[in-house]
């Protein structure tokens, strides 16, 4: 701990000695490592540690934030005058104790990435870049990386909070890029990740990683242009959750329902799905790559039903939207570091697994487009109209999975989709990433079942006529 | 910090061949705007330290932000021994001290010398501004104003010293527009080196106009038509191409502009340029991230790709010089290559004459996940909106289709480029007219 008790409440005075309702202290302490390899060579092996310390000033509503990297407490307390500067009022002076301590460590079957040599983590990154480089000639470059972050987090806040919370992250990404004799060039890319120490990585192949990659970039690479135009489409539970992030999880976010900025807004108790589904957003399930013990605002993570068969149950919230909205805390006020202000996140957001058969759903599939792997996307959170790339799709001809398409794009709106989605598949598919909101990037994992929807968009390219 | 700088690179130097120390301290101040009150004050300094050391040509890197001397000893500690892990070249290696002089950048005091309720009143304004452009606009999602005041050194076994201070500031609007049940957003940004240069009312105003005009926005039907790109998309792609500049992707194959140099690669009217010395531009610096003099680079003079953008390594390993374009994202990041201010020259025709030489085509104002283009190969299939031209007039609005191509055949097909070139920050560029594209709908 940086600061003693003592001193974390009298910082805490100082931010409301001249009004305001709530005041916060964030401490953090990163620890980095990051090895990499291109061209078949160990190309950047780098390590450091950052950090700093946030102090928010939450006064009618309006937030005051100050932080610095000093971790001194003259440093901190110069923060805690300027948020207070802010205010005018005349106070006695606010009371703090600091009682409702939970001083968490982190569980003694992790093994610290921090305290693994680099040796053995460029031992995982030659394999899958050895791997990666012996499967096909047409390979022309492969990057491997791999990083770890430590991160340790103590917050203390004017209601009595005070938590530690240590999230430790390992992370696995293989990059292929192959060009065939024609000069054609794709990319392929996949991603191992979770929130777990370094048996993480030992109990999983780098190899299997570099497969991925390999397959999905050999098949980019002799697959056809997308066709272009509305069908059917099935996407498979390995897509993972990319649409149930960006269509649906974003708009379920307290501070942009509380803005009146969601589609969603106002319509808890309704029917805003189709009756088979229903999606979750849980930060404590083990591993995931979005769970932690606390939020960045000392809440515990929760599972939280956001929509159940169909109806609306709830929305994920921050301190700030849930008293605004008049709810309870839901555990999802995070932030990208000591730099920022907590802001309603998603954690591990999944669409429930429902009772249809996938491969029962492709064979009922006359004519449409299976989207295998999804890549990135970006939805306009006002309109719910969305678009997401497929790093890996197909044809879907009588019943069965039929040629390779490379370049295709899914778009539409995320509320229509949701209504409309017909087959809810018993599976069940996780993709991690790095969620960007507010120009703030926090890891999150995504999950969804096998689902089909009747009718989307599906951008790809018409032959110029003769 | 200089002070600070110089001993690390001492202690460093004690124990590797070569070494570089990165000093940075940043200021900075954000405002967020809601309902004619400030929603979020934030006022901010931090530090940070970079470490690259070289044994032999083998590199190794770390950083830290606790700047304490037991820190920074720890830190360069972990550079000398993540060294001993990598594998470098005979091109590797730290630059030697310029022989040639810093382009003079002036530091603009502008920001430093208004006082923050100032900044919330310009905010303010912008808010207001779009607010009350129309009865049709309904909610402001965000409004805000950013500044950064930055102060970097950099030294070097190599006698490599630069101190440089630089800042910029910029605001941004972004809203909703309501009628009939339909909903349309607008954004606008506008990001300066100078705090005299911004304009609040015209940023707001602009965020409102492209919301109201899409107003009724419908999807059209499958077809190949020309696009003409306003300066806001247009620069959207040339993000997306502007990796490709890049000599380090080149050189590990990562470009669809390998091999192409002297090739005729895009159109004729296409001239696009990296000038890390404008008088205004937001990049602007006397240095790169490698302490080498920034300069003008011409890329592509029509349509002729002339050079690629380098730092000292990929620059010798090209054989060529470097074109002061060693990139650093920050105190806790290594080298790479990047752009400065990068732009698509201006062309003569106002948008306006552009917009009346089209047939049929569809002005394009918005495009939703650019970053999903293919970097490497230039292919794309990206979400857009706009409007459609039918008789050289605007139509109707357009919106959930999908464009796809290839971004050199879009930049090989440009027929004319507008005068209206605007910078986003970094990064600007002119209206485009292209040949026909696939546009995906119903």
């Amino acid at each position: 701990m940086t600061f003693s008790k003592q001193q974390l409440e009298r910082l805490l005075g100082v931010a409301l000695e001249r009004g305001g309702d709530f005041a916060e202290i964030y401490v953090e302490k990163k620890s980095v490592n990051v090895c990499s390899m291109e061209e078949k060579k160990v190309e950047d092996v780098s390590s450091g540690t950052v950090g700093g310390v946030g102090v928010r000033l939450i006064a009618n509503d309006q937030t005051y934030y100050a932080y610095t990297s000093e971790f001194t407490f003259d440093a901190v307390e110069h923060c805690a005058k300027t948020v207070a500067q802010t205010q005018n009022q005349e106070t006695s002076g606010a009371e703090i104790n600091l009682n409702k301590a939970n001083l968490n460590k982190r569980p003694a079957s992790v093994i610290a990435p921090d305290k693994v040599e680099m040796d053995e983590k460029i031992n995982l990154i030659k394999k899958a870049d050895a791997y990666s480089w012996s499967r096909d000639e047409r390979i022309v470059q492969v990057k491997v990386i791999y990083g770890d972050v430590t991160q340790d987090v103590e917050i203390a806040n004017s209601d009595g909070i005070h938590i530690l919370d240590t999230r430790i992250r390992t992370k696995l990404i293989v990059q292929i890029i192959a060009q065939d004799d024609e000069g054609n060039i794709q990319s392929g890319y996949d991603a191992l990740g979770a929130s777990a120490g370094f048996e993480f990585m030992r109990s999983n192949d780098p190899e299997a990683v570099a497969e991925q990659a390999v397959r999905r970039v050999l098949l980019t690479l002799t697959a056809s242009p997308a066709p272009a135009g509305k069908m059917t489409v099935v996407m498979s539970s390995e897509a993972g959750g990319t649409m149930v992030h960006e269509a649906c999880g974003h708009g379920l976010e307290a501070d942009l329902v509380e803005k009146g900025l969601s589609v969603y807004g106002g319509k808890i108790g309704e029917q805003v799905a189709s009756a088979l589904v229903t999606v979750i957003d849980d930060g404590t399930m083990e591993e995931r790559y979005g769970s932690a013990g606390y939020d960045d605002e000392g809440v515990p993570c929760q599972k939280n039903v956001l929509i159940e068969n169909g109806i609306l149950k709830g929305y994920m919230n921050d301190r700030l939207s849930a008293k605004k909205l008049g709810v309870e805390l839901s555990g999802n006020g995070r932030r990208e570091s000591y730099k920022h202000k907590p802001v309603t996140r998603m954690t591990n957001t999944y669409i429930a697994p429902g009772l249809h058969d996938p491969e029962e759903i492709i064979k009922e599939v006359k004519k449409g487009f299976f989207a295998r792997k999804m890549g990135g996307g970006q939805v306009n959170t006002a309109t719910g109209d969305f678009v997401f790339e497929v790093s890996e799709g197909y044809l879907i001809e009588d019943g069965k999975i039929g040629k390779a398409v490379k370049g295709a794009t899914l778009t539409g709106n995320g509320p229509e989709v949701l209504m409309n989605i017909d087959r809810v598949g018993n599976d069940l598919g996780y993709s991690i990433g790095t969620c960007g909101k507010d120009g703030q990037g926090v890891p999150v994992a995504d999950a969804q079942p096998t689902i089909r929807i009747p009718e989307l968009v599906v951008g790809g390219v018409v032959e110029e006529e003769e | 910090m200089l002070t600070q700088g110089k001993k690390a690179l001492a202690l460093a130097k004690s124990q590797a061949d070569e070494a570089e120390i990165y000093i940075s301290s940043v200021r900075e101040l954000s405002i967020e705007v809601h309902d004619a009150k400030v929603e979020t004050l934030k006022e901010a300094e931090s530090r940070g330290l970079g470490v690259r050391v070289f044994l032999g040509s083998n590199l190794g890197f770390s950083f830290t932000s606790d700047l304490s001397e037991e820190s920074i000893e720890r830190t360069v500690e972990k550079a000398v021994k993540n060294a001993r892990y990598t594998q470098g070249d005979e091109f590797s290696g730290l630059p030697d001290k310029p022989l040639g002089d810093y382009p003079a950048i002036p530091y603009d005091e502008t920001i430093e010398k208004t006082a923050v309720e100032e900044k919330i009143a310009l905010a303010l304004i912008g808010e207001k501004a779009a607010k009350e452009c129309d009865k049709r606009i309904d909610k402001i999602e965000a409004c805000g104003y950013e500044d950064v005041i930055a102060t970097e050194i950099i030294l070097s076994t190599r006698d490599v010293e630069v101190i440089s201070k630089s800042s910029y500031c910029g605001l941004y609007v972004s809203l909703i527009a309501k009628e009939n049940g339909d909903v349309q957003t607008g954004f606008a940004m506008d990001f300066k080196r100078s705090y005299n240069e911004l304009d609040a009312e015209e940023c707001g105003r602009k965020a409102a106009a492209q919301a109201l005009d899409m107003l009724g926005a419908k999807t059209i039907s499958t077809e190949r038509i020309p696009l003409l790109f306003d300066p806001y998309t247009s620069t959207n792609l040339l993000g997306v191409l502007a990796s490709s500049f890049s000599g380090e992707n080149v050189l590990k194959g990562k470009s669809m502009l390998k091999d192409r140099l002297g090739d005729s690669v895009m159109a004729t009217c296409i001239n696009i340029v990296d000038d890390a010395t404008l008088e205004a531009g937001v990049m602007s610096s006397p240095s790169d991230g490698e302490g080498m003099p920034s300069q003008r680079t011409e890329l592509v003079r029509e349509g002729k790709l002339e050079t690629y953008l380098h730092n000292s390594y990929t620059s010798k390993r090209s054989g060529t010089v470097t074109t002061g374009n060693a990139s650093r994202a920050g105190y806790s990041a290594g080298i790479g290559v990047g752009s400065t201010n990068l732009y698509i020259e201006k062309g003569t025709s106002s948008p306006d004459e552009l917009i009346s030489s089209m047939e049929r085509g569809l002005l394009v104002t918005g495009l939703l996940g650019v970053h999903t283009a293919n970097p490497i190969s230039g292919d794309f299939s990206i979400g857009a909106t706009g409007m459609m031209i039918e008789d050289g007039k605007k139509s109707s609005p357009v919106r959930g289709v999908v464009i796809s191509g290839n971004l050199l055949t879009l930049f090989k097909e440009v027929e004319a480029v507008g005068n209206d070139l605007t910078f986003f920050a970094g990064k600007g560029a002119p209206s485009m007219l292209t040949g026909k594209i696939t546009v995906s709908g119903n």
